[in-house]
């Protein structure tokens, strides 16, 4: 049984279709990346499995329950267990660094302060980022806003945390940084997380198992290993860097 | 002649559908954020913080418009008024004209550019970068967190806004009637004490309630769908204003009818 489960999703923008009859599994506490050029609709994966985006067609199955025909209070304790890394971090303009984090919890648990002060700066340390809480998000560099993020988003200790396009248009050493984080936490937390990157590099080093997104749909799911020694002209393509952008 | 026709019909048509899809999205906005005033942990401190900023930041602009409405106001019915003899009644028309017309529908414009454009421009930067579906993604309700606290906020800060507004229209009134008419500022309030109904002033003050929620609906609404990054948060800024400023001029000829109805 799978832990989550995409089943012949469709979805269209107007006259453009995004994916048609995808079908994707995620397996418990494995790190799942999603590869593919831009604009192929990895991001709106995630968004699905968030309810943010609703597909046409399809079912989307998290521990055999379809999340689509879920109500509202179900949908929230979804949300509960599910961290989301926005790829521009989304950070909360208005609100400093421990406000952000704070969020989720204040959203979902009825916690006190200091208790609510407790797991901010916890959370802050395990991204690296101890003593910042009273910075604003316009303070920050992009490597921490994608930091601050990314506590906010394991602020209510998530099972599965999605990361989007977590090292774009960050430099080498703030890249270094991130896909070390998301490697240790998957160790710390055993979490089950979902990235989507079009970034080889990064996807080869924190990947359980590689899915290429191509043409509406899932081209290939593999281990990096057999990724690299796959036949599929599609994937070595994409690997050696002839399609993408 | 036929193509012509039917390309005035299908201007037509395609103008009445964008105009109905238009407020029907309002019309489920407004639904809601109704819902949403009942769901659990009402946005209390985001709600007074909207307070501040739609009311007490809002405060200098409304007095400076109403001192100077009323001061031209004067100044104008000197001249009108004075051509009949009748220059001592100016506080009686003055009275009449900022309270039921002029205070409510300045101080709602006033709104409509200051809050109207601000509300647009912020919900539609958090738009771009994703703030408000991350919102959505922490479990929590954008209209209840975004929506609400701006249309409570509003729906409050215009009546008073527009009460104090008046006193202060009325006042700058006095000062250049005093000089114009040579009337002792006493008997300027004794006229506008005598002329001015509590129905003149209620069915003025009532009227912005309903500015105020307008105002604050179209800026949400134009904020939440705001799309193309920069370019749209301009776009949705200035629709927000300009429909708004519409709707104003609109609702308060019905409301107006209305309450003379009433």
């Amino acid at each position: 049984m799978s832990f989550i489960e995409f089943k012949g999703i469709s979805k269209s923008f107007g006259p453009k279709r995004v994916t048609e009859g995808l079908a994707l599994e995620v397996n418990k506490g494995e790190t799942l990346t999603i590869i593919g050029g831009s604009g192929t609709g990895k991001t709106i994966l995630l968004k699905m499995l968030l309810k943010l985006v609703l597909p046409d067609r399809g079912a989307i199955l998290f521990e055999d329950k379809d999340i689509l025909k879920m109500d509202e209070e179900d949908t929230r304790l979804l949300r509960r267990r599910m961290g989301m890394l926005f790829q521009g971090g989304a950070l909360f303009d208005s609100l400093n660094v421990s406000e952000n984090v704070a969020y989720p919890l204040r959203e979902h648990f009825n916690l006190s302060e200091d208790e609510i002060d407790r797991r901010v700066a916890e959370k802050i340390a395990l991204v690296g980022l101890p003593g910042i809480q009273e910075m604003m998000p316009a303070d920050l560099s992009g490597g921490m806003k994608k930091r601050v993020a990314l506590a906010r988003a394991i602020a209510t200790d998530p099972e599965v945390i999605l990361y989007d396009e977590p090292t774009t248009g960050l430099d080498p050493t703030n890249t270094r940084r991130i896909n070390k984080l998301i490697r240790d936490l998957q160790k710390k937390l055993n979490v089950t997380s979902i990235v989507v990157t079009h970034d080889m590099e990064s996807a080869f080093f924190i990947a359980d198992r590689l899915a290429l997104l191509f043409d509406r749909k899932i081209e290939f799911v593999g281990t990096p290993e057999e990724a690299k020694r796959s036949g599929n002209a599609r994937v070595r393509d994409f690997i050696e860097g002839n399609i993408g952008e | 002649m036929e193509t012509t026709y039917k390309r005035i019909f299908s201007g037509f048509g395609e103008n009445l559908l964008s105009f109905l899809t238009y407020f029907g999205g309002l019309a489920v906005l407004a639904s809601q954020a109704m819902k949403s005033l009942f769901a659990r942990k009402f946005p209390l401190q985001a709600t007074i913080e909207q307070c501040h900023f739609v009311g007490i930041k809002s405060l200098n602009l409304v007095n400076l418009i109403a001192v100077f409405t009323g001061m031209v106001l004067a100044l104008q019915f000197a001249v009108g008024l004075g051509r009949f003899g009748l220059k001592l009644y100016i506080g009686q028309v003055i009275g009449l004209a900022i309270i039921r017309e002029l205070g409510p529908v300045l101080t709602s414009l006033m709104l409509a550019a200051r809050v109207g454009s601000g509300i647009a421009a912020e919900l539609g930067s958090m738009v771009v970068t994703e703030q408000v579906m991350a919102i959505e993604a922490l479990g929590a309700n954008p209209i209840q967190k975004l929506v609400l606290p701006r249309l409570v906020a509003t729906v409050l800060a215009a009546p008073l806004l527009t009460v104090i507004g008046n006193t202060v229209g009325i006042i700058g009134g006095m000062l250049i009637t005093v000089m114009e008419a040579s009337v002792t500022p006493r008997f300027y309030f004794d006229q506008i004490q005598k002329t001015v109904a509590i129905n003149d002033f209620l069915s003025g003050v009532s009227k912005t309630i309903f500015f105020g929620f307008f105002i604050a609906l179209i800026a949400c609404y134009e904020g939440l769908k705001t799309r193309g990054g920069t370019v749209g948060v301009g776009k949705a800024t200035t629709y927000a204003v300009v429909f708004s400023s519409v709707m104003i001029f609109v609702a308060d000829f019905f409301l107006t009818k209305l309450f003379l109805i009433l």
